[in-house]
């Protein structure tokens, strides 16, 4: 008979360890490794994390952070789940909809949290290749869910940044069996074109089996504090909440909300700082002839040889994921920062992969 | 020694070159420029060439950076530093007042060769030093922060509310020295780019009138009932912009002028008198420069969106063309230094 520590370990065999972004050795500016928002919540957000320290020794009350978020996404609380980071709803959902003998499908490379909880709950996967622009292949990925329990789809993509079409998307859901929820991650949202942003109302209205993942830790800045949340069907909602651990977003986290969901002038120069920075990285990349996926999101992820730009990176205090970490060996994927830090990466990149062409960009 | 620079010509065109530097002489030291940050007056220059000495010029007077050489040893090598960008003769009766009162004032850049290069050999008298934590791309904003701290010393007690007219990056520091000095102060801005009334709105300022000189107060046409703001700040300098900034005060409120416009207001003196209105210019600073020091150190992360745009040497002659055109959100900073 096998033991605890046999069985525990048989469990997630097949489960990579989760290998976070590793911190800069200098300034925490240069840890370009974790998608995180470099100018931080705004004034306002910090003030009242700081004032919610004085009642932490109370168990945390979501009623006005709920209905502060809902107003803020435009949904009712009824359909708003908070979470502990988006990545408990992926629990959550694994918890209900998956499990022994279900299968799960993903891109490939995918959102790992999306494959680990899959996996956790003893379901399979079916893994669909991205396409050579790192986007999702819908048409495969519609087939892929005839008798799939669930489809993780992230879009914008991590770890490519590319989002899907509206209308595209609009089609594939329309594709996906009733039987089988639709998990679109939006982690990425808010640093997508506008016209690339799905009309997450129109679709909550006409798709039963649709869940909108989204997380505070990107342009709300939280990630220390781990919020995210998933907008679906009242009754699914209700489901997955009766799953959740209680008390699981602490009161820190929820007085950052209340602040947070008034804070949209500085959501809104953030975003602007970063697809300003993306855009020059890309320019960046494209005169290097470095391949790269033109990116939706908050980071920028090319084809580099880590091996040769580690030590010049390390020299300048800068971190980048490694590609290896994420599924895709041999690419990087460079969060974007501060300027100063970013003027720092491109001269970096300058030095080791110089000199300067007019190379294509992909 | 040669060092690349950005070289600006007598026709005010601006080059990427190559600019001997004489070693630092005795009182002098070289630095290793970290970050250059782009000042309204840079723009001015390379627009106009006014104020320039020598030629080829290489601008760049908000300069952090770190200690080379320093032959008199009055600065340890390696020692980052903040260099204060005035060049006071040292000899005049303003000088013997405050150096920020010269009456032969130059600045770096102008009267010699700038931060705006890998190196700047400047005297040690104008050496600050950095607080060892605070990091040298948000120690850059130590020059224009004394500026408008200097600005604001002017001020003798609390205004009731203030409107600061212009969000470049002097009128964004003066919000927020206003705000640090006095918690609370309601600040409105009036800014026409978007990128930068949305910097503003994002660090707490309120929105302002849009068009000023259709929104006075008691002192001209436009919305009479609405009582003026007790402080204007004219941090904007478009031509009639002190016109403005003195109708939209309140009846005893004061102007405080920091934008250097060169055009003629018309001003009528009884209006002054009856409204009693103060007038305070300011330029430069005086101590203030290790105090801004200390301030950047103290909240770092509270100026960090200030600085929206880094460039590095190779790339700021195409962007500082463009500048004028298509200003940044906040201080566009220059990174001359490669590892």
């Amino acid at each position: 008979m096998a033991g605890v520590t046999e069985r525990a370990t048989e469990r997630v065999r097949d489960v990579p360890a989760y290998r976070p972004g590793r911190p800069s050795p200098g300034p925490a500016a240069g840890k370009l490794s974790s998608n995180e928002a470099p100018l931080g919540p705004s004034p306002e957000v910090r003030a009242a994390v700081a004032e919610a320290l004085a009642t932490v020794n109370r168990y945390p009350e979501q009623g006005l952070a709920l209905d502060a978020l809902a107003r803020y996404v435009g949904s009712g609380p009824e359909q708003l789940i908070m979470t502990n980071g988006s990545d408990e709803l992926c629990y959550l959902v694994a918890n209900l909809l998956l499990g022994p003998g279900r299968v799960a499908v993903v891109g490939e490379p995918c959102y790992q949290i999306d494959a680990t909880a899959s996996l956790l709950s003893g379901a399979s996967l079916r893994r669909v290749p991205l396409l050579a622009d790192g986007g999702h292949d819908l048409e495969a990925m519609a087939k892929a869910c005839v008798g799939a329990s669930v489809v993780w789809l992230p879009s914008p993509h991590n770890p490519t940044g590319a989002a899907c079409d509206p209308a595209e998307l609009a089609d594939f859901m329309a594709q996906v069996p009733e039987d089988c929820l639709i998990v679109l991650d939006e982690a990425y949202r808010a640093f997508s074109d506008p016209e690339l942003r799905p009309d997450v109302a129109g679709l909550l209205a006409s798709r039963p089996n649709l869940l909108v993942q989204r997380t505070l830790s990107k342009d709300w800045a939280l990630a220390g504090l781990r919020v995210g949340y998933g907008l679906g069907p009242p009754a699914l909602v209700e489901a997955l909440s009766r799953a959740r651990p209680p008390f699981s977003v602490n009161s820190v986290a929820l007085a950052a909300i209340e602040a947070g969901a008034a804070s949209e002038q500085w959501r809104a120069m953030s975003v602007a700082m970063v697809r300003q920075e993306r855009s020059r990285l890309e320019r960046a990349l494209g005169s290097l002839g470095a391949r790269y996926f033109p990116s939706q999101a908050n980071f920028v992820t090319a084809r580099l040889d880590l091996g040769r730009l580690g030590p010049a990176l390390a020299a300048s205090g800068t971190v980048v994921r490694p590609g290896a970490d994420l599924g895709i060996p041999g690419w990087a994927r460079i969060s974007i920062g501060w300027p100063p830090q970013m003027a720092i990466l491109r001269a970096t990149l300058y030095a080791v992969l110089g000199p300067v062409t007019n190379g294509p960009g992909q | 020694m040669k060092t690349d620079a950005l070289l600006l010509d007598r026709q005010l065109t601006m080059v990427l070159g190559t600019r001997e530097l004489a070693p630092p002489g005795p009182g002098e030291a070289l630095v290793r420029v970290a970050w250059a940050g782009v000042c309204g007056s840079d723009l001015h220059v390379l627009r106009t060439g006014a104020w320039v000495t020598y030629w080829p010029a290489t601008l760049g007077h908000e300069v952090v950076g770190v200690v080379e050489e320093c032959p008199g040893g009055e600065v340890p090598h390696g020692t980052t530093v903040v260099v204060d960008s005035r060049l006071p003769c040292g000899e005049c009766p303003g000088c013997a007042a405050a150096p920020s009162l010269c009456h032969h004032m130059s600045w770096l850049g102008e009267a010699r060769p700038g931060g705006f290069a890998r190196h700047t050999v400047v005297p040690v008298t104008s050496l600050v030093t950095c607080p060892t934590h605070l990091e040298p791309a948000i120690a850059v904003l130590a020059e224009p922060l004394a500026v408008a701290m200097h600005a604001v010393s002017r001020l003798s007690r609390r205004p009731e509310d203030a409107l600061v007219l212009g969000y470049g990056p002097i009128g964004a520091l003066v919000h927020l020295e206003l705000v640090r000095r006095w918690t609370g102060l309601a600040v409105s801005i009036s800014e026409p780019v978007a990128d930068r009334r949305r910097l503003g709105l994002a660090l707490g300022a309120l929105p302002g009138p849009e068009h000023p000189s259709a929104t006075r107060g008691p002192g001209g046409g436009g919305d009479s009932a609405h009582r003026g703001f007790g402080l204007v700040v004219d941090a904007a300098g478009y031509p009639g912009s002190l016109t403005d900034a003195c109708a939209c005060a309140a009846n005893a409120g004061t102007v405080l002028v920091v934008a250097l416009s060169e055009e003629t207001v018309p001003l009528v003196p009884a209006r002054l008198a009856e409204r009693t209105l103060t007038i305070a210019g300011s330029i430069g600073f005086d101590d203030e420069l290790g105090k801004a020091l200390e301030v950047l150190a103290a909240a770092p992360d509270r100026y960090r969106p200030l600085v929206s745009e880094a460039v590095l040497l190779e790339e700021a002659a195409e962007r500082l063309a463009s500048l004028s055109r298509s200003p940044s959100a906040g201080k566009v900073v220059v990174r001359p230094w490669q590892e």
